[in-house]
C-alpha cells in the first residue's frame, strides 16, 4: 500500500462512526485511505462496489468502463444519471463518486478490462473487485491478480441469484479453478433488479474492507451463493483445480 | 434413500425448480444421480451440465452437502445428501 498522508482532523469527523467498528478503528481507516482499489466495469454492481468504497474512505479508486451512458443503464447503474445519456459512463460515475467524497483519487480507465490492459491497472493497485458481465474481461483480471498477487473479489449475479467469493492468489480457488473454460450459455444480456446487483455489491465492497484493513474472515476458498428469490444463502467451500494456472491445488 | 438436488441460475430456469427430492437406491452414487437427472428432465438439465461426450461442462460446480466436488470423483451418496448444481454466471 502507498503511504499518504495522516488523517486530517475532517476526515476523522466524517469516518467517526466507523471507525468504532471493533478490530477497525483509526488504524483501519488509515489503511483505506493508504489503499488503492479497481474496480472493472460500474454497471449495476461496480458502481455500487465504488460508491460504497468511496464513502469509505479508500484513498484510490482505479475504475474501468466503456461505452456511453444508455436509457437501459438507469435501472440499476447508480452512478449514471438521466442528464448524462449519450455521454460517458466513466465520466458520470466520476462526477457522482467525486460529489460524495471529494477528497477520492480516481483514475478513470473509459476502456473495459482485457489482456491488453489488465497488467498496466493490476499492477497499481491493492485489491480487485470484479463486476464485469463478461468472461474473457474475468479471465484477463484474473491471470493478471494472480501474476501480480494481488486479491481479487469475484461479484457475479443473473436474475435473483448471486455467487461472490474472493481469491487469494496461488493459495485459495481462482476464476479457473472454478470454470476453466468460457461457459457457452452465458449471455451478455441477463435479467436484473438493481436492488439485486446492490446487494451484491454491498457484500462486495465489504470484501474488499475487510482485505484492506485486515478484519473479520473473508470469502477466501467459500463460495456464497444466494437466491432472493427465496432469500437462500448457501455457503460452499472450494475446492483449488489441480493443473490450474494458480498452482493453488499444488501449494 | 431420498437426495437433495439444487439449481441455479439458467439451470433452475429450465429445470424449472429451485429444489427437487429424488428417491435412489441405496449404494448410488454421484455419476448415478447425474443419470437419473438427465433420464429425467433431459436436455433441459444436460445442455447445462454435459457435453456432447457425456462429461461435465467446465462451467458447471457441483458441491455435495456445501462441498465442491468433482464428477470423476463419483462421491457415494448417504441419505439426505444435498447436492447442488452451480451454473456459472457473470452478471454485472
Ligand atoms: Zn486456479
Amino acid at each position: 500500500m502507498e503511504q499518504r498522508p495522516p488523517l486530517t482532523e475532517h476526515e476523522k469527523a466524517v469516518y467517526e462512526w466507523q471507525t468504532w467498528v471493533p478490530g477497525f478503528g483509526l488504524e483501519g481507516q488509515q489503511c483505506l485511505k493508504d489503499a488503492t482499489v479497481l474496480v472493472s466495469r460500474l454497471g449495476g454492481l461496480g458502481g455500487v462496489v465504488a460508491y460504497e468504497l468511496a464513502a469509505a474512505g479508500v484513498g484510490r479508486l482505479i475504475l474501468a468502463h466503456a461505452g456511453n451512458v444508455k436509457p437501459s443503464d438507469l435501472n440499476r447503474q447508480l452512478l449514471m444519471t438521466h442528464d448524462w445519456l449519450g455521454k460517458p459512463r466513466i465520466e458520470s460515475a466520476k462526477r457522482r463518486l467525486l460529489e460524495l467524497n471529494p477528497r477520492l483519487d480516481i483514475v478513470a480507465v473509459p476502456e473495459n478490462i482485457s489482456d491488453k490492459n489488465a497488467d498496466a491497472l493490476v499492477a497499481e493497485c491493492d485489491v480487485v473487485v470484479d463486476c464485469a458481465p463478461l468472461f474473457e474481461e474475468r479471465f484477463a483480471m484474473n491471470a493478471a491478480s494472480l501474476r501480480h498477487g494481488v486479491p481479487l473479489v469475484e461479484c457475479a449475479m443473473y436474475d435473483m441469484e448471486f455467487q461472490l467469493f474472493t481469491v487469494i492468489p496461488g493459495r485459495t480457488t481462482c476464476v479457473r479453478c472454478l470454470f476453466p473454460e468460457r461457459p457457452p450459455h452465458w449471455r451478455r444480456q441477463f435479467p436484473v433488479f438493481g436492488a439485486v446487483s446492490g446487494a451484491v455489491a454491498c457484500l462486495g465492497a465489504v470484501e474488499a474492507i475487510k482485505l484492506i484493513a485486515g478484519l473479520g474472515d473473508t470469502l477466501a476458498g467459500r463460495l456464497l451463493v444466494a437466491d432472493l428469490r427465496t432469500m437462500q444463502f448457501r455457503q460452499v467451500q472450494l475446492q483449488p483445480r489441480s493443473g490450474c494456472e494458480c498452482g493453488a491445488a499444488e501449494a | 434413500m431420498i437426495i437433495n438436488v439444487h439449481y441455479t441460475a439458467q439451470l433452475k430456469s429450465s429445470v424449472g425448480a429451485a429444489e427437487e427430492e429424488i428417491e435412489m437406491s441405496q449404494g448410488k452414487r454421484l455419476k448415478d444421480l447425474v443419470d437419473d437427472l438427465t433420464q429425467r428432465h433431459g436436455e433441459a438439465f444436460s445442455k447445462y451440465v454435459l457435453d456432447e461426450q457425456g462429461n461435465l461442462l467446465p462451467a458447471v460446480v457441483i458441491c455435495l452437502n456445501d462441498e465442491q466436488v468433482s464428477l470423476g470423483d463419483n462421491a457415494p451418496l448417504t441419505e439426505g445428501a444435498s447436492v447442488m448444481f452451480l451454473t456459472a454466471i457473470s452478471g454485472g
